[in-house]
This record gives C-alpha cells, sequence and structure tokens, in this order.
C-alpha cells in the first residue's frame, strides 16, 4: 500500500513536456528571399512583361490602387515588368484569359470555372486569403429598418446582383434563392446587375434596390476603412441570409509560360502576405488581401456543381422566355 | 504465506499502474481539452493577425484570460508572430508588435523561452506540464494560429490546481478503492485457499494421524473437487480397505480363540470326567467292596504311613483286630447274602460309633480292624470294650428287615509303639490277641502283652 502511494505522489511532480495530437494542418511555408527572378527559359520567347488581369470586384479605381503595388511587387520578385490590367467586367476578364491576352490573372472563383470552361491553358497557383479568411461567404442583404424576416419576404422586390460571372455576388445567392423554392428569374419586381460588390452595397444603401447579394469580405472591409471606399453608408444595412462557404479568388497563369516560370510566380505571389512587413507595406493598400496559399483545382468543384444548377434553372427559364441560350 | 505476500505485491503494482494510468488519462484529458480551447481560439487569433488586427487581438486575449479565465481555468495567453516574436498577450505590460526589430517579450525562465522557441518552430501543439517558483502546477500548451497560412503561435497557460485536486481525490478514491480490493481478494484467496485447501489438508491429515493411531473408521470428509478430493478418497479407500482387513483378521482370530476354548473346554471336561474316574477309583481301590469302609490295601497304607509319621514324632496309636465270632456258622446255616449283610451291618455300626479320625477298615472275611489314632492303649481297651458290648446288644436285620439274631465279636488289641514298631508287626500282634481272645471264649477283648510270654513261646 506504501508502495502504491509513493508511486501515485511520486509520478506528478516531474516536469513533462510533449507532443499533442490533433491541431491545424500547418502548412508548408514559401520560401521568403529565394530567387525568383525569371530567365529566358522561364518564359515564352520575346516576352518583355508580364500582364496581370483582375477581377473589377470593387469597381476598377479600387482594383488599380490595391493591385499596382501588387503587380510591382510581383515585378520586383520576378524580374520583369508586371503590368497591371484592369478588365472591364467579370466577363471582360474571363475572355482576356481565354483569349491568352493576360499572362496572369485574378480571377473570381466562378470566373475561373468559367474561364476554364473556355480554356484548358489556365493553371492555378493560388488563392487568395481576405481578411485572414480562406474562404467567403455570399450575403443577401436589406436595410436595417425593413421589415424583411425571411428570404421569401423578397418575392416581387427589387434585387441587386454583382455580376452574372459574380460568385458570392450572384451565382451562390442565386442557388440560395432556388434552395428556397423562389425563382430570381420570375417572382421579383426587379434584378439590377451593380457591376461590383461596392456599387451594389450602393444601390441597397440608396433604396434603388431592396436587397443586394455581396460577397461576406466586403462588408468588414468596408466598414473597417470606409475611406477606401468612398460613398460608403454601410451602417443601414443588415444581412438577411448567408449562402455557401466558397474559396477566395484564386491566382491563375496561362500554361505557355514554361513550368519553371510558373513555379517562379507562384513561390513570389505566396511570399506576399500581410506577415512579412514588406508585404504588409505592399497589401496596405488592399481592402482585403492578406495574402496567397497553395490551391487546387478541386476546391472549386462545389462552385462547379452550383453553376450548374444555376445554368441549367436559366437556360431553361430563358427557353420559357423565347430567349435564345447562348 | 509466500502467496499472499506475492499476491498483495502483484496487485500493489497493479494498483500503482492502474492509478498511474489514471492520472496519466486525467492530464491527457486535461491537455485535450486545454488544447481543444487553445485551439479554437487560435483561428480568430490567426485571422486578426492576418488582418493586423493587433489591437483587438491583445484586447480579444486579454478577454478571454478575464472574462473567461477563472472558468477555463486560463492564466494567460500570448500570441507570437511566424517569426516568434509576441504580439500580443493578456498580461499588462508594453509589449513592441509588428516592428521589425521589435523587443521580444517572452516568459523569464529559460525553460519557458526553451518552450516558446519549440512551439513556433514546431507544426504541432506541444505542452509542458511544471510548477512554477511559487509552486502552482500548471500547464502550458502552444497552438499554431492557421488561417490558410500559419500566422503564428499561441501560448496559453492554465492552472493545473483544480485538476490536481481532482487528481488527487481521484487518487485516494483509487487508492481506497485498490486497498478494498486488494483486502477483499486476500479475504477471498484467504478463506478460499483455506476452504479449498488447507481445510482438506488438515482434514486429510487428522484422517491419517487417526489412521496411523489404529483408528480405522477414520475417513477425510472433504467438500471439494480435484486432487484433493481424489486425494481423500484414496485414503478413505484405503482405510476401509485396511478396516475390513483387519477387521476379518480380528474375526478369524476371535474364531481360532473360539475353538480353543471350546477345545480347553472340552478338555476341562474330559479332565474332570479323568479326575472324578480317577477319585473313583482310587476310591474304589481303598473301600471293601461289600461294606463300603476301606479295604485292607488301604489299611496297610495308612497304617504304614502313620507309623513312619509317628517315627518322627511320636504318637501312640491302638489296632484292634475284630472277628465275628462263629460267622462260618452263620454262612452256613443263613445262607451268603444274611452274612454278607451281617458284615454290612457291622461295619456299619463300627464306622458310626467311632471317632471320624479313625480308621475302619474289612481286613478280610469276617475279620475287621480299627485304628485308633493318638489314642493309648488303656483308652483303646475300653474303646474295644464298648465296641464288643455295643455289637453283643445289637440286633441283626436280614435282607427283609427280619431280625434274625445277635452276634459277638472278639477284639485282639496292640499298640504302637510299645507292642510293635511296625505295621505288620502290630496286625501281627494284634491277630495273636486276638487269637487269645477267641481261645478265651469268644465275646471279650484281649491285649498284646498279658499273654506275651504264651503267645511268644
Amino acid at each position: 500500500m506504501i508502495l502504491v502511494l509513493l508511486f501515485a505522489m511520486g509520478c506528478s511532480e516531474r516536469p513533462q513536456r510533449g507532443t499533442l495530437k490533433g491541431g491545424p494542418v500547418v502548412p508548408p511555408s514559401p520560401e521568403y528571399g529565394a530567387n525568383n527572378t525569371l530567365t529566358a527559359a522561364d518564359l515564352p520567347p520575346g516576352t518583355e512583361h508580364l500582364r496581370l488581369g483582375v477581377t473589377p470586384y470593387l469597381g476598377p479605381a479600387l482594383i488599380d490602387a490595391s493591385w499596382k503595388p501588387i503587380a510591382s511587387y510581383l515585378g520586383d520578385q520576378l524580374g520583369i515588368p508586371v503590368l497591371l490590367v484592369s478588365a472591364k467586367s467579370y466577363e471582360d476578364l474571363i475572355q482576356l484569359v481565354a483569349k491568352g491576352e493576360v499572362d496572369i490573372a485574378s480571377l473570381s472563383p466562378l470566373s475561373y470555372v468559367l474561364a476554364r470552361q473556355r480554356t484548358e491553358k489556365l493553371t492555378m497557383v493560388a488563392h487568395e486569403l481576405a481578411n485572414g479568411a480562406t474562404s467567403f461567404s455570399s450575403y443577401i442583404m436589406v436595410k436595417t429598418d425593413d421589415p424583411t424576416t425571411s428570404i421569401y419576404d423578397l418575392v416581387g422586390r427589387r434585387i441587386a446582383f454583382v455580376d452574372p460571372r459574380s460568385t458570392s455576388g450572384f451565382l451562390f445567392a442565386y442557388a440560395a434563392f432556388l434552395d428556397h423554392g423562389i425563382d430570381p428569374e420570375t417572382q421579383f419586381k426587379e434584378v439590377v446587375f451593380s457591376g461590383s460588390h461596392v456599387e451594389s452595397i450602393k444601390l441597397l444603401a440608396s433604396g434603388r434596390v431592396d436587397a443586394a447579394a455581396i460577397g461576406s469580405g466586403m462588408l468588414s472591409t468596408v466598414n473597417r476603412d470606409p475611406n477606401k471606399v468612398p460613398g460608403m453608408d454601410t451602417a443601414g444595412i443588415r444581412i438577411l441570409l448567408k449562402a455557401g462557404r466558397i474559396p477566395f479568388d484564386p491566382l491563375c497563369v496561362k500554361t505557355s509560360i514554361p513550368a519553371t516560370g510558373v513555379d517562379k510566380i507562384k513561390n513570389a505571389i505566396l511570399t506576399l502576405n500581410t506577415r512579412t512587413s514588406e508585404g504588409r507595406q505592399v497589401l496596405s493598400a488592399s481592402p482585403k488581401i492578406s495574402g496567397w496559399v497553395a490551391a487546387e483545382d478541386s476546391q472549386y468543384d462545389n462552385v462547379r456543381h452550383v453553376l450548374k444548377r444555376v445554368t441549367a434553372h436559366r437556360n431553361a427559364a430563358k427557353a420559357k422566355q423565347g430567349v435564345p441560350t447562348p | 504465506m509466500l502467496v499472499t505476500v506475492a499476491v498483495l505485491m502483484v496487485m500493489g503494482l497493479g494498483g500503482t499502474l492502474l492509478v498511474r494510468t489514471q492520472a496519466d488519462t486525467m492530464l491527457e484529458d486535461e491537455r485535450e481539452r486545454a488544447a481543444a480551447l487553445v485551439e479554437s481560439l487560435a483561428v480568430p487569433c490567426a485571422i486578426s493577425l492576418a488582418t493586423n488586427d493587433i489591437e483587438r487581438l491583445d484586447g480579444y486575449l486579454e478577454e478571454v484570460v478575464q472574462a473567461g479565465g477563472t472558468h477555463l481555468g486560463m492564466l494567460h495567453v500570448t500570441m507570437l508572430d511566424y517569426e516568434g516574436r509576441v504580439i500580443a498577450h493578456s498580461g499588462p505590460g508594453g509589449f513592441t508588435a509588428r516592428t521589425d526589430k521589435g523587443t521580444h517579450r517572452l516568459p523569464p525562465s529559460d525553460e519557458a523561452q526553451t518552450f516558446v522557441q519549440e512551439a513556433v518552430q514546431s507544426t504541432r501543439p506541444l505542452w509542458r506540464r511544471y510548477r512554477t517558483i511559487e509552486g502552482k502546477p500548471q500547464l502550458d500548451i502552444s497552438m499554431p494560429a492557421v488561417s490558410g497560412l500559419r500566422w503564428g503561435t499561441l501560448v496559453a497557460g492554465f492552472d493545473l490546481r483544480p485538476f490536481e485536486e481532482r487528481l488527487a481525490h481521484t487518487r485516494t478514491i483509487l487508492v481506497v478503492a485498490a486497498m478494498a480490493f486488494t483486502l477483499t481478494m486476500f479475504l477471498a484467496l484467504y478463506f478460499g485457499l483455506h476452504r479449498i485447501v488447507v481445510r482438506p489438508i488438515k482434514t486429510l491429515t487428522r484422517s491419517a494421524k487417526k489412521l496411523e493411531k489404529g483408528d480405522l473408521t477414520a475417513r477425510a470428509h472433504i467438500d471439494s473437487s480435484g486432487e484433493l478430493q481424489l486425494l481423500a478418497n484414496q485414503l478413505n479407500s484405503m482405510a476401509s480397505e485396511l478396516q475390513s482387513y483387519t477387521e476379518s483378521l480380528e474375526q478369524k482370530v476371535e474364531e481360532r480363540a473360539a475353538e480353543v476354548r471350546q477345545k480347553n473346554h472340552e478338555l476341562e471336561q474330559v479332565n474332570t470326567r479323568l479326575k472324578e474316574a480317577v477319585s473313583k477309583l482310587e476310591e474304589l481301590a481303598r473301600t471293601d467292596a461289600l461294606t463300603g469302609i476301606s479295604n485292607r490295601r488301604f489299611l496297610m497304607e495308612i497304617l504304614v504311613f502313620e507309623l513312619k509319621r509317628s517315627q518322627r514324632t511320636p504318637r501312640p496309636l491302638s489296632l484292634l483286630m475284630i472277628d465275628v465270632d462263629h460267622f462260618k456258622r452263620v454262612n452256613d446255616l443263613q445262607g451268603h447274602i444274611v452274612g454278607d449283610s451281617v458284615l454290612q451291618q457291622l461295619a456299619s455300626n463300627l464306622a458310626s460309633n467311632l471317632r471320624s479320625t479313625d480308621v475302619v477298615a474289612r481286613y478280610g472275611g469276617e475279620e475287621f480292624v480299627v485304628l485308633l489314632f493318638d489314642t493309648a492303649l488303656e483308652i483303646a481297651i475300653e474303646v474295644a470294650e464298648k465296641i464288643r458290648q455295643n455289637i453283643e446288644n445289637l440286633t441283626f436285620h436280614d435282607w427283609d428287615d427280619n431280625v434274625h439274631g445277635r452276634i459277638t465279636v472278639s477284639i485282639g488289641l496292640a499298640g504302637y509303639p510299645n507292642d510293635a514298631q511296625e505295621a505288620k508287626e502290630l496286625i501281627i500282634r494284634a491277630d495273636r490277641a486276638l487269637y487269645t481272645a477267641k481261645k478265651g471264649g469268644r465275646n471279650r477283648v484281649e491285649k498284646w502283652g498279658l499273654t506275651r510270654t504264651d503267645q511268644d513261646s
């Protein structure tokens, strides 16, 4: 018995340490300070600069302000000028990508899926981290004083989507209406495509529409730094419904660039994040970007799935109205 | 006893192992709980760090410890960035964040620094359990803060005092339970062993001893199974065999003894009959067939014997020789049967009128001899005269009890040691005296000596 007590007492006094089970999966860290300079062998012959196309999710002016430092950083890293190509619309960028008129593209998830449908000559190297998060949702917003209590109350009212190529600003919100048995094609008084998330918020805040579908990151972006998004009033709006979970915007490289070049571009973009002081400086103009992480195409399979549903519904609706399908 | 000690040792070790295992399990649970808490905290912290929202992060950590610290047992929590700089922490005091040459505010001890440095390097959550300088038990948990990228590391300290109290409580319960269990097992074993092994063995031993002492009815009654029962059965059957063998042996001995007794009995009977026969024979040998008194042979034996004895211690002895007067006439005139009857009546009369020590014998024909021991001749003369007168007055009966007449006798006396020294000589002297009495006219008593000269001549 004495032995038992001694053993029992003894075992608690030793300092102990160890490794725990579980915990988060820690992704491998990018190689900071690596030489990412592109040589002639890393590029298609005669390449003098790289064109970086960005989805105009914030509107062209804001995109330019936040992406120019990123293009500049990439240029420094890659040792070749990186020119920012401002697309006029989501569709515009998809076409640029499909035509190979941009070398690097930051596409919205849906744009990426659509672009991949049109061209195979596209390699995803990373996806964006926004506001420190890896994914986002689609919010259906209404004004704070709107009596709406559920999504069904939106039937017969005016609604703003961002763009038919916007993932959170259109596709997932559209699918959410379908999930609730609401046909956006027929059951709204008016459907507006604003062109950008910021514009949609403006339309809602001004009372032009009764509801707007925007990406979840946008609200905090404008809330945290209203100066970056002039003319916004987010105090008067609220979230009615949250729909889906989507990985952030993928960064793609066209496949005409040799694999060695793609790897260098990939490593360059992965080293750009707010962990480093340089990254924080470069990204300080961006309202939401925290960095990029390595990504895989299969992460966007859900987007493809939702797209298939929505497209099928819209085609059927257009067929009813006698509009030829694209 | 050795077995008991061994059992106790094994149980003690088992109990120790149980307590230690239980303590390890509890500590692991505590670690898992703390780690889960830190892990859930790590995600929002990572996002705050990613968005460079340092003030919010710092406030967040402070709030967690302040508001939930007591309940969660979280004493402090520190956020380090991916390069190991302290970005925010729950404690008071300044710190430098987000400057490339910032002051690194790290925990005080080298051990703590080592732990933090390892935590920043490690892709896995780490833990350490230690005591503060004040002796308070603490648990540190480190957790990578990941959101797409690894933004940093959270290190949180937990108060282990409540845990140690629980552990002590559990340990007490376990120790008590282990003791109770051990005691129960010991008692069960002891009594079980006693019942199963010791008692049967004692019973066996007792029975064996009884058997050894010769109590063949002894049996070992064991309520058991297995070898001991087998042993008991063998002992019992051995005892039974021994008993039945002994009993049969005793029976045989008894039978033999009975036979011997029977033979002895028969022998005794034979012996008795033999003795009876012998004594009868002896009596026959010294008795006169007709009269039932002593015969001549016995008379001579007695006389010789008594005279020899008298030679050692001189005692007087007188011998009377009695003869029936004219007995030939009785026989001739009245027949032998009457003669015999006369002789019988005469003998009977002689015997009844004399002392029991005196001997009356038929000397032959109608002659009788009387031996008077310790009797001097003078007295013997008187006795002889009394006999003569008695017979003279006696009426004789025939065989039909008819009075047929009277007879007389003549008596000659001789005395020892005066008249003769030897038996034969004494008889001759008495016979001479008888002759004198016959000659003197019959029906009279004559003693030797009065006519010694005549007679000698």
